[in-house]
């Protein structure tokens, strides 16, 4: 008895620290959220209509945190994505402004998006400073530059603009499209394989042959294609861009990465959906929580003690292999 | 192994207490009762004020329950909290986002999901005036604010001495009327009319004129003994700067800002403490203990902190707000409307000349007894009792509310 008590204790142990464990928390999670909360809600919460706006909210923050994952799973932490995304959707709304021209926006949305992703990365691996600290000064910067641009005034878009292109499924497409793109790279490419080795051990992974500086440009630059698709879902959902738009977005991204299962230490405990089920999880809690009557400011602190909560249930680093400082 | 078991835990105890006091299945009344989302930007003391008005008098005088949101500050957090409200059920929302693009934003959402939505904002937003669901605006009226100001203003220059005066306001922001500053603007104009009448000065300039300039500087009065600085705006580049060294030089003897006296409190205390030079601040405040402490608190040349104010009757605009809106939920959405087109409701502040006059206007908005707008009042703005009413009663209704001793004397 005693035995196959030590044994099933020793089972569950080791399916806790597995890898399988730490992909399924997360979703389980969510399913379990969103079960409790219709049926604290008598069904109210599982109407198309509540999970059709609870998916249209976690999709900025989904599109923007898929294309942090690559830089998440190399070990690095990028700060910046918030700020350049709101300030790419700030660019990119004056430029259809001026031209009317939606694929220029978009365009200049990717493109803005890539530069300033590749100007952090770049900046990092010539001085050799930690993408953090690079990425800390980066975010001042560009909402300097993007208080400069507007001053106290907003862009705004046409409305028309804004309703066609959700009348037409374009956050739903864009996202698709990018998620698809990045699955792909990040689990069937030698890019996704390389930054996850280079988050597990970048020692190692170097010793192997694997540039830092190149995986780390690439997955910036994916980074930078999340933020420009962010930019246009921002300036699709929001219609307008202030210096207070989407403030948060950073933090947001950051809070769904973790939410979602992603290891804050990346390497292969990295999972490229993690921000998209995190960011959906937030949104499922943030509904849930209005729609039982729980007051908006005990539901900051729910969130913030959740957050706790799960990354000291899901965060370890792997024993397997000694840590990059040794 | 420990670790995650206590978190498991953690988070089942979290969710647990949060399911068993959420109200899901509360507030199941004979009658369902109308649920209305509140998209504030507010958080604090003042906040706490409304809220408990809007949940002890409102709420069961007009059957209604509110979901209130978190502090919020553009139209992008606005329909993200009416989009989770519109999946909760709620019928109508009342924001506080005055940004011109919230208010089209949301009442178009609004209009979209079938919702009615109002906003307290002292402009209208005339793009989104003609959505069948979108019941107006409510908000501090310019002219009337630019009164109060003349009026509290007026009583501190009323004790015969030749008074010099800072004028900070964001009065220029955006150029001025029509574009959010309009308050502003009315509030500096009804300033220098007051400086003007008392001292009869003659300005370089007309006073339209002398409000529009973007550069903060002293405007020539033509009085050798009466100095006026005006500061027209924030977000200008260069202007803070200019502004602040003759902040700091105490180069005159009123503060007078069109905004919250607290923000400027500290900063005077310096300057009042170097110089020794008593400066007295006239500033916008509402029923709050922060200005109760503003009138009672001494500054370091032994005055008040806060000499005169203009207070904002927040649950003035609070119960207004959502008489229409009762109204509109009760199928006379027509009658608050115009010939089919929403309305600016003006609230007119209160003009505070003293610690005095504040003490009797701390005593409103405390309790059923002490609102200005209480369940007995609110019942005679309800189509549904007096089929007669229309926009033009609560019109009528806000005017009756502009003055304060009558209120006052309403309620001892």
């Amino acid at each position: 008895m005693e035995n196959t008590k030590a044994e099933f204790s020793r089972k569950l142990r080791k399916f806790a620290e597995s890898r399988l464990f730490a992909q399924l928390l997360p979703i389980v999670f969510l399913v379990v959220l969103a079960i409790c909360f219709s049926i604290a809600t008598h069904g109210r919460f599982s109407k198309p209509t509540s999970l059709k706006i609870i998916l249209d909210q976690a999709l900025i923050v989904g599109t923007v945190s898929t294309g942090a994952a690559f830089i998440f799973a190399s070990g690095n932490v990028n700060l910046a994505m918030g700020a350049t995304s709101v300030l790419t959707a700030t660019i990119a709304g004056m430029v259809y402004n001026a031209t009317g021209s939606f694929p220029v926006m978009v365009i200049v949305a990717i493109g803005l998006g890539i530069a300033l992703m590749v100007a952090a990365a770049l900046l990092s691996t010539l001085l050799n400073v930690r993408v953090m600290f690079v990425t800390i000064v980066m975010m001042t910067l560009l909402v300097s530059v993007q208080q400069s641009i507007l001053g106290g005034s907003n862009v705004s878009i046409a409305y028309e603009l804004t309703s066609s292109l959700k009348d037409a499924g374009f956050p739903y497409i864009a996202f698709s499209l990018f998620f698809v793109l990045s699955f792909v790279l990040f689990n069937w490419t030698r890019t996704g394989r390389s930054l996850k080795m280079l988050g597990t051990n970048r020692v190692c992974a170097e010793q192997t042959g694997i540039s830092f500086q190149k995986y780390l440009l690439q997955a910036f630059i994916i980074a930078g294609v999340g933020c420009g698709i962010g930019a246009l879902l921002i300036i699709t959902r929001s219609g307008s861009i202030g210096t207070g738009t989407m403030s948060s977005l950073n933090m947001d991204c950051m809070l769904a990465m973790v939410l979602g299962g992603m290891s804050i230490f990346g390497g292969s405990r990295s999972f490229v959906y993690a921000g998209i089920i995190g960011s959906l999880t937030v949104c499922v809690l943030n509904q849930g929580l209005l729609m039982i009557n729980v007051d908006s400011t005990l539901i900051q602190g729910v969130r913030g003690v959740l957050f706790l909560v799960l990354v000291c249930t899901s965060q370890k680093r792997p024993k397997g292999l000694p840590a990059p400082e040794g | 192994m420990k670790k995650a078991w206590m978190s498991f835990w953690v988070c089942l105890m979290i969710m647990g207490s949060l399911f068993a006091n959420g109200s899901g299945e509360k507030g199941k009344t004979a009658s369902p009762k109308f649920k209305i989302a509140v998209a504030t930007i507010f958080e604090g003391e003042n906040w706490e004020i409304q809220k408990s008005y809007y949940e002890h008098e409102l709420g069961p005088t007009l059957n209604m329950e509110f979901m209130f949101s978190e502090k919020l500050s553009d139209a992008n957090g606005l329909v993200d909290f009416m989009e989770k409200a519109y999946a909760a059920g709620c019928q109508g929302t009342i924001s506080y986002v005055t940004s011109n693009d919230a208010v089209a934003q949301g009442a178009r959402k609004a209009e979209e999901w079938g919702m009615y939505f109002i906003t307290q904002n002292s402009a209208l937003n005339k793009t989104v005036a003609g959505l069948s669901h979108n019941l107006g605006h409510c908000g501090a009226s310019a002219t009337g604010m630019g009164d109060a100001y003349a009026d509290a203003f007026g009583k501190l220059l009323s004790d015969g001495k030749n008074h010099s005066v800072y004028i900070f306001s964001g009065a220029a922001v955006g150029g001025a009327i029509g574009q959010g500053a309009a308050s502003h603007y009315y509030s500096v104009y009804g300033m220098l009319s007051a400086m003007q009448k008392r001292y009869n000065l003659t300005y370089s300039q007309s006073i339209d004129a002398i409000i529009n300039n973007q550069n903060p500087g002293e405007v020539k009065t033509g009085n050798a003994n009466v100095k006026i600085y005006i500061y027209p705006g924030l977000d200008i580049p260069g202007a803070i700067k200019s502004a602040q060294s003759q902040f700091q030089s105490g180069d005159y003897d009123i503060f007078a800002a069109v905004f919250n006296y607290s923000s400027f409190a500290n900063a005077l205390s310096g300057v009042e403490s170097s110089l020794n030079k008593d400066i007295k601040i006239i500033g916008t405040a509402s029923i709050e203990a922060q200005t109760a402490t503003g009138f009672s608190t001494l500054d370091p040349t032994g005055d008040t902190i806060l000499n005169a104010a203009v207070i904002n009757p927040l649950n003035v605009a609070n119960g207004i707000c959502a008489s229409i809106m009762y109204n509109a939920l009760t199928g006379h959405a027509d009658a608050m409307r115009d010939n089919g087109s929403a309305v600016l409701f003006k609230v007119n502040p209160w003009a505070c000349s003293g610690a005095d006059v504040y003490k009797g206007i701390s005593k409103l908005d405390k309790s059923h007894e002490t609102y200005v707008l209480n369940s007995e009042d609110l019942k005679k703005l309800l189509c549904v009792n007096d089929p007669g009413v229309t926009f033009k009663t609560m019109e009528k209704k806000l005017l009756e509310l502009a003055d304060v001793n009558a209120i006052l004397a309403a309620k001892s």
